[in-house]
């Protein structure tokens, strides 16, 4: 399946390339970055690129280099956290609440689209706020915001499945509820959740590294790359500090969006027709 | 003929008012800042920025011009202070009018005093000494002070002190009665109109956005170059140093010190320096409850030890020094700041921390607002402490939150490791006193005057100390015992930085106004 | 279910979520350990028992939780939001300011999206498989994955430090003011005045910023044209009128695009929603003094009366914009029914 989608589609595998790549140098980070993250040096700041530093150096002398390689494994990790605790949520929330019915289910969904209603972004800055700027406290922000959307989907799988037959069927053999959920109703239903899950990968990222350019993420100074703009920010006219974790950004979300839209693409059959 | 010559004289006629409506329009002052201002209602106001505007706006009896050692004559055009040293006698200046046409009297003084009295605003403590304020005539104001008060001219040029127009005020809601603080409905007002006699009137407050001032025309004094005066909101130092450059404003007046080196040398820009008076300091809690290990007086010192000033004087740019106690070089009796280059001493350190049985540290949190204190980023800074205490195995987590938020921790002593600045109240050392053991900055770091009962008991005598000399010799001996132990760590008293169009004169910087905006010519 | 009595339910759920997300927000504000409101007091009178007392009560934080609550509500009842911390002001007062200049900004940013986004959509859609098609698919993709906050302060640089071709941040030029306040939109309200340099300038001021904001709704709009205008294409009756012999530009323009366009409505609605959100950062960006910033600054100084109102005034856009995206949905496929 990957190959076809590689052959049909180049933006497929230019999504597939950079990701990997990324993936890659998160893993080997801290053997590949050429200087400590942390390691200061009065007499170097604001360095533009050079020889020695190719991305330039920040407002108290790190390796801008060093810092975007290993932040990408925060960025990863956020994404990935993100999106798995979310959609796990999700997923048991909207199960419940398309299986039980009922009223059950209206006051669940009212709940869900009253969170969605919320402004998440305020709601995640008053949490972190709060809470005191975390990656934990940024995370559990961006679950609370993100889960409704998982909930919908997996509510009008399973009320969609619910009916079917071979449901049926287990239920009237006498299967418990937990069982018919699990055995019938789950697996059918986790196709449309692994694209939603694929699609949403690229916005964890966006919103992680908008909420660490507010200051919310992890405190400094550790190497986060909306924190790294951030400080870009403040020194306006050294193009350098902030581009560089910015183009990391966003060719982490090109790549995560690139191969969404070639998932959805083949997983959509009505698109299929259209090409 | 006669037609084509008439449409001439008429084309020539529209030329001219279209050029004197020009130069109405074009003697404008723009000013980008990032101030702190709540409101303008001048009983209410007390932050940093506050006076830039109600200073040019208001009158008071007293005030400073180019700097703050020389207190003149405001509305007043002399005064007498009994030798009781508890009954000061102003006389007002005759002819005085608001920009509202109305007469400026010793009423109105009186009224305006009161009233700052009975709103209980964040200034209000500035009147505190003044038990009652009585006008015998319309150009007499009479002050009794509860207590002898050295700095009490000082004070009356604060916006506490300004004069109201009473009979507009009170038409808008305001009153000098007892029960102000909750009587009172006038600062939404005041929030965007002045009540003034100052050479400038409060045309407009949009907040975030700007404030926009235009001349009084009723003004008695001389009158200001600038017919309209406008401080735009802008954060960003970077931001201001792009308007500028792109000379979209005349003055970008909160520089950091790479906005600064960025426009050095640049045609048409000036840059100016001076020195800030406000103090960036590390607070250290003596509490080994809150502190745990940093609440050992040994371990504070070998933080202070453990620094390197110089890299922080690099940080908050050219021009930044660190005193050796929290008082600010350009007070009296101040003694000469710390020299950076030896001042860091880290075997000493880390031999104090031997001997205060941390010989491989500990780890703590380490408080940091999110704030920029004269162009300077704190987290930025905070960074740079984290490694320098690295050195001597102190591992910090720093932790950041706005500053509204950590002040609430701050002021309850809750903080073991904390970072922050202090801007003085009034231009005056006695300030700075309360740093001292069982004072008011000193308890934050749970700093008792059990602690130190010398120390707390020669900052009681250096409060009331009216011999200059004996002031001086109390104030050296204070910074001294403070050099050798103090639960703070005096960081930094940074330079401040701004950049002005060239062709700008008079825009010097002070403390107190900021820039005397009146005295700004093109 | 009738047209009116789908718009009787969803303004119950606003009274619904109105409650709820001042709850939400009133818990937060009391598992909080510090206490913002005090940090409005000097240094010096923080320090002072008495006035930090009566600091309090005109606060009313000496009640408890329940009783606040009861309070606030009561006065929202009243329209009355209470005063924000920080700014000390009455909230409406800040909204009604602030929020103008964000909705000027996203009406603009929403137009440019709609206009190219179908632009886009359609021409990907009719040069399918082309190198066209895969550069606008790039693009839109390329749009939806750029941090705006980094896009913002590119375009800045770049257009206005570097090149000096777009104005600064900021709604207005340093040398223009205000225009009189009608709509509180500055471009509308300069041309009501009749100045017209004013409305040149506040809408050159919108250009950069709206065209960040755009980025993301834009890919998102070019994509489902796209897809939405392919499904169409491949119909029964567009066959029919192809082979009735109606030229290409006939077809899609007459039978095709308008039910091509439903999806799209729900994505603009989407849009908006997402545009709100991006607010925050944009307009922190571009010093445009909006309920994106007062949000982040209320949020970030714990100004809980300024939080709520923010959230609620985001809340009834969000409701209203959904309403108003359903209902153009039954009107533009009467197959829908409202339920």
């Amino acid at each position: 399946m990957l190959r076809k989608l590689m052959k049909s589609d180049a933006t497929f595998t230019m999504g597939f390339v950079l990701f990997i790549g990324w993936i890659v140098i998160a893993a080997v980070a801290n053997w590949i970055a050429p200087y400590d993250t942390l390691a200061q040096n009065l007499a170097i700041r604001f360095q533009p690129p050079t020889g020695a530093h190719w991305f330039g150096t920040d407002s108290i002398g790190r390796d801008i280099l060093s810092r975007v390689l290993v932040g990408s494994r925060i960025s990863l990790f956020a994404g990935l956290t993100t999106i798995a605790l979310a959609s796990t949520f999700g997923l048991i929330y909207g199960g419940i609440a398309g299986y039980v019915g009922g009223i059950v289910d209206d006051v669940m969904m009212r709940v869900s689209e009253m969170v969605l209603a919320f402004p998440g972004i305020i709601l995640a800055m008053t949490i972190a706020a709060a809470l005191g700027p975390s990656l934990f406290n940024s995370l559990l922000a961006m679950v609370v915001i993100w889960w409704p959307n998982y909930a919908r989907v997996m509510r009008s799988m399973v009320i969609a499945n619910k009916n079917e037959e071979y449901v049926e069927a287990s239920r009237s053999l006498g299967a418990s509820h937990l069982r018919v959920f699990f055995i019938e109703i789950l697996p059918h239903s986790l196709g449309p959740m692994l694209v939603l899950a694929t699609l949403d990968f690229g916005n964890a990222i966006l919103l992680f590294s908008g909420l660490s350019y507010l200051g919310l993420g992890s405190p400094p100074p550790t190497p986060e790359w909306g924190a790294m703009v951030a400080d870009g920010a403040l020194n306006f006219n050294y193009w350098w500090i902030s581009t560089f974790p910015g183009l990391a950004i966003l060719t982490m979300a090109v790549g995560a969006n690139f191969i969404g839209d070639g998932l959805r693409d083949l997983l959509d059959p009505k698109l299929r027709k259209g090409m | 003929m006669g037609i084509r010559r008439m449409s001439i004289v008429l084309a020539l006629a529209a030329a001219f008012t279209a050029a004197g409506a020009a130069s109405a329009q074009g003697r404008q002052l723009i000013v980008a800042l990032d101030p702190d201002y709540q409101t303008f209602d001048p009983a209410l106001a007390y932050e940093a920025y506050s006076l830039m505007v109600l200073h040019p706006t208001y009158d008071t009896l007293m005030q400073f011009e180019t700097n703050t050692e020389d207190i003149k004559y405001g509305a007043a055009e002399s005064y007498a202070i009994a030798p009781d040293g508890l009954t000061y006698t102003f006389k007002l200046r005759k002819g005085i009018k608001f920009a509202s046409g109305n007469p400026l009297t010793a009423n109105d003084v009186k009224w305006s005093v009161e009233r700052a009295i009975n709103l209980k605003g964040n200034g209000a403590f500035l009147a505190e000494g003044v038990s009652s304020v009585s006008a015998p005539d319309d150009y007499t104001v009479v002050f009794r002070l509860s207590a002898k008060d050295s700095s009490f001219l000082t004070k009356v040029t604060s916006n506490v002190y300004a004069i109201i127009d009473s009979k507009t005020a009170m038409a808008h809601g305001a009153t000098n009665a007892a029960d102000a603080a909750t009587s009172d409905k006038a600062k939404l007002w005041f929030d965007g109109h002045s009540a003034g006699s100052g050479p400038y009137i409060l045309e407009s407050y949009t907040p975030q956005v700007e404030v926009v001032l235009v001349r009084n025309k009723n003004y008695w004094g001389k009158a200001p170059y600038f017919d309209k005066v406008t401080l735009k909101s802008i954060k960003d130092p970077g931001t201001q140093l792009m308007m500028l450059q792109k000379k979209d404003i005349d003055v970008a007046f909160n520089l950091g010190p790479e906005q600064v080196k960025q426009v050095k040398g640049l045609k048409g820009i000036a840059v100016a320096k001076a020195q800030s008076m406000t103090l960036t300091f590390m607070l250290m809690n003596r509490d080994p409850a809150v502190g745990g290990p940093i609440a050992n007086p040994d371990v504070q010192k070998a933080i202070r030890l453990a620094l390197d000033y110089v890299g922080m004087q690099t940080i908050a740019g050219e021009g930044s020094i660190t005193p050796v106690a929290p008082f600010q070089v350009g007070f009296f009796g101040t003694v000469p700041p710390r020299d950076p280059k030896t001042a860091q001493n880290l075997a000493k350190a880390r031999e104090l921390m031997k001997k205060a049985g941390y010989p491989n540290g500990f780890k703590t949190t380490f408080e940091v607002p999110t704030q920029t204190v004269e162009g300077m980023d704190l987290p930025t800074l905070a960074q740079k402490i984290q490694s320098d205490l690295k050195q001597i195995n102190i591992d910090t987590d720093i932790k950041t939150s706005d500053i509204m938020v950590a002040l609430d921790p701050y002021r309850k002593g809750k903080q073991a490791l904390s970072l922050w600045y202090w801007g003085p109240d009034y231009p005056d050392p006695n300030n700075q006193l309360a740093f001292l053991p069982g004072n008011s900055v000193g308890l934050r770091a749970n700093w008792t005057a059990a602690m130190d009962p010398k120390l707390a008991a020669l900052g009681e005598k250096t409060a009331v100390e009216t011999n200059p000399k004996a002031r001086a010799a109390d104030l050296k001996s204070i910074q001294e015992m403070m050099d050798a132990d103090t639960a703070f760590a005096v960081l930094l008293q940074s330079a401040r930085q701004y950049a002005y169009a060239s062709d700008l004169e008079g825009a010097y910087y002070n403390d107190y106004y900021k820039l005397n905006l009146a005295a700004i010519s093109r | 279910m009738g047209l009116l009595k789908f718009i009787v339910r969803r303004m119950f759920f606003l009274v619904f979520l109105i409650i709820g997300v001042s709850l939400i927000v009133f818990i937060i504000s009391h598992t909080v350990p510090s206490d913002p409101v005090l940090a409005n007091l000097s240094q010096r009178n923080m320090d002072n028992k008495e006035m930090v007392e009566a600091f309090r009560s005109k606060w009313g934080l000496d009640k408890p939780l329940a009783v606040q609550y009861a309070i606030y509500l009561g006065a929202l009842l009243k329209g009355d939001l209470g005063l924000s911390i920080r700014t000390q002001r009455p909230v409406s007062m800040d909204l009604a300011q602030y929020f103008p200049a964000t909705m000027e900004l996203a009406v603009f940013a929403m137009v440019i999206a709609v206009v190219f986004g179908i632009s886009f959509g359609v021409i990907a859609a009719i040069k399918r498989n082309t190198g066209v098609d895969r550069l606008i698919r790039g693009m839109s993709v390329l749009g939806a994955s750029v941090p705006s906050f980094w896009l913002a302060l590119m375009v800045l640089l770049l257009f206005y430090v570097v090149l000096g071709i777009a104005p600064g941040p900021g709604r207005l030029g340093p040398r223009f003011s205000a225009p009189h306040t009608v709509t509180g939109l500055f471009v509308l309200d300069s041309l009501l005045a009749g100045d017209l340099a004013t409305a040149q300038d506040a809408l050159s001021h919108l250009v950069l910023p709206g065209l960040v904001l755009a980025a993301f709704t834009m890919g998102l709009i070019t994509r489902t044209t796209r897809s939405s205008l392919l499904e169409i294409l491949s119909q029964d009756y567009i066959r029919t009128a192809r082979a009735k012999g109606l030229a290409e530009r006939e077809v899609i323009t007459r039978h095709a695009l308008g039910n091509a366009l439903i999806p799209v409505v729900t994505v603009i609605g989407l849009g908006f929603g997402n545009l709100l959100g991006g607010m925050v950062l944009v307009e922190t960006i571009f010093a445009w003094p909006g309920i994106g910033r007062y949000a982040y600054q209320a949020a970030s100084n714990l100004d809980f009366p300024a939080i709520i109102g923010v959230s609620i005034l985001i809340a009834i856009n969000y409701v209203i914009i959904n309403l108003v995206v359903d209902i153009l949905y039954g009107v533009l496929d009467p197959r829908v029914r409202y339920e």
